[in-house]
């Protein structure tokens, strides 16, 4: 048997060593994806695939199973992804929340917005791996006119698309009145499901405005 | 998913009343052996999947290392491991078990007392425990404002709240009854308006928490 090919899921940056240990995922005939792993520019039997740094590397790699052996073609060229940044695949939902409707408390009104986010990698590639798990930082920055005093955050694990959700919501006794708007800067850290990590992500620019959510513009 | 350290967890359901009969009657077996108190009891509420709200005024629910080995119904268990803190008691409010100290402060009382006018969220438990302390806020702080940013996984369930004047010791019982999850209010300032904009409950379930399940619980904010 030979391997349909071979999909890079994952890197981590091992600080001991600093090279990168990477794990991924393959493909058997029998479409059954299996995780293993190789060593770049070696072969055998592995757990890891140890690189040299981001970009492309040569891994070979074999691993058995219930449905027979399978071995990734001598050299063959993967990309090494580190995670980077984050960006929106797509807006579930976007409105105003009018003075003293929940989810704002009584004489506030507001924004809230949710959106789906992928971590992208060097390349600006989705990395597309579930089990990542994100935390986020929020800091209020200038300008403020919405007075804001308060962030609320969460944390996600992507599912197995890579996907995760974001939702924001902003609520103050300026809106909807206010044509003001407060910035603030949102990181991301992500820690891949090995343990490896966190890589802090490209901060974001968030902007609350009682019209709308932004963030990096988008 | 919220794992803690654990010492000792044997938590095994021996038998069920079965529909119609509150969680609290449930009879299973519980031991824990040297862990902190507040550890054992969202160990067990874990693994019963019974609400609990737990009040801390102070460290003796983190300080307080227990032992306890036996099987009742799950109200008995968790009076059997409060009562081994000193100025701790439990009361039962409808479906969840209240963990207190038997002296509430005032100022405790008054936060748990804030009644919100209208909370109507359909949102997982990470986003509707934010959009509560939003609430809070806004009752507390009117004239400030709040954004939140929450992160959740595209699979976490939703949960629907419609409550109309509830308070938020309520509405915080209503999130544990529908996660089957535990809430926990951390040591408050003398005064509710030296309330900064640290969120002062936590919240722990299989359905999301809150916050890191390594967070100091008994930390005043």
């Amino acid at each position: 048997m030979s391997w349909h090919q071979s999909v890079p899921t994952s890197e981590v940056q091992d600080a001991n060593s600093s090279t990168n240990h990477q794990l991924f995922v393959v493909r058997c005939p029998l479409l059954r994806r299996i995780p293993v792993g190789g060593s770049a520019g070696g072969g055998g039997q592995f757990a890891t695939v140890t690189g040299l740094g981001s970009g492309t590397t040569a891994i070979m790699a074999s691993v058995s199973n219930p449905f027979g052996n399978c071995r990734i073609s001598p050299s063959a060229n993967v990309t090494v992804q580190v995670p980077t940044a984050s960006k929106i695949t797509q807006t579930l939902s976007s409105h105003s929340i009018s003075k003293g409707s929940s989810p704002c408390g009584a004489g506030q009104g507001g924004w809230t917005r949710q959106v789906q986010k992928i971590v992208t990698d060097q390349n600006g590639s989705n990395i597309v791996l579930g089990g990542q798990n994100l935390s986020e930082v929020v800091t209020i920055g200038t300008p403020n006119n919405l007075g804001i005093n308060g962030t609320q955050t969460g944390t996600a694990v992507t599912n197995a698309s890579g996907n995760f959700n974001d939702t924001f919501f902003v609520c103050s006794a300026a809106c909807p009145g206010s044509s003001g708007q407060t910035n603030a800067t949102q990181k991301i850290s992500d820690t891949l499901p090995s343990g490896s990590g966190p890589y802090s992500l490209s901060p974001n620019t968030l902007i609350y405005k009682c019209t709308g959510i932004t963030v990096n513009g988008l | 998913m919220w794992r803690f350290e654990l010492t000792l967890l044997i938590a095994i359901p021996l038998y069920s009343w079965g529909q119609g009969v509150p969680q609290s009657n449930k009879v299973t077996s519980f031991g824990a052996n040297n862990t902190s108190a507040i550890r054992a009891l969202l160990i067990f509420s874990r693994a019963q999947k019974i609400p609990l709200g737990i009040i801390v005024t102070d460290q003796r629910l983190c300080t307080t290392e227990v032992n306890y080995s036996g099987q009742g119904d799950v109200a008995s268990i968790v009076s059997g491991v409060v009562a081994q803190v000193p100025g701790y008691t439990t009361k039962p409010r409808g479906e969840t078990i209240l963990v207190l100290p038997s002296t509430l402060p005032p100022a405790t009382k008054q936060f748990l007392g804030l009644v919100d006018q209208h909370f109507e969220i359909k949102e997982n438990v990470q986003t509707l425990v934010a959009i509560l302390w939003m609430h809070v806020r806004s009752l507390l702080h009117p004239d400030e404002g709040t954004a939140l940013s929450v992160l959740s996984s595209p699979d976490e369930k939703t949960l629907e709240i419609n409550a109309n004047m509830e308070s938020v010791e309520q509405i915080l019982n209503r999130i544990a009854i529908l996660s089957r999850g535990v809430w926990i209010l951390k040591p408050l300032p003398d005064s509710i308006h030296k309330i900064g904009t640290e969120t002062p409950f936590l919240f722990f379930s299989e359905l999301g928490s809150s916050a890191p399940e390594s967070a100091n619980l008994c930390a005043p904010i």
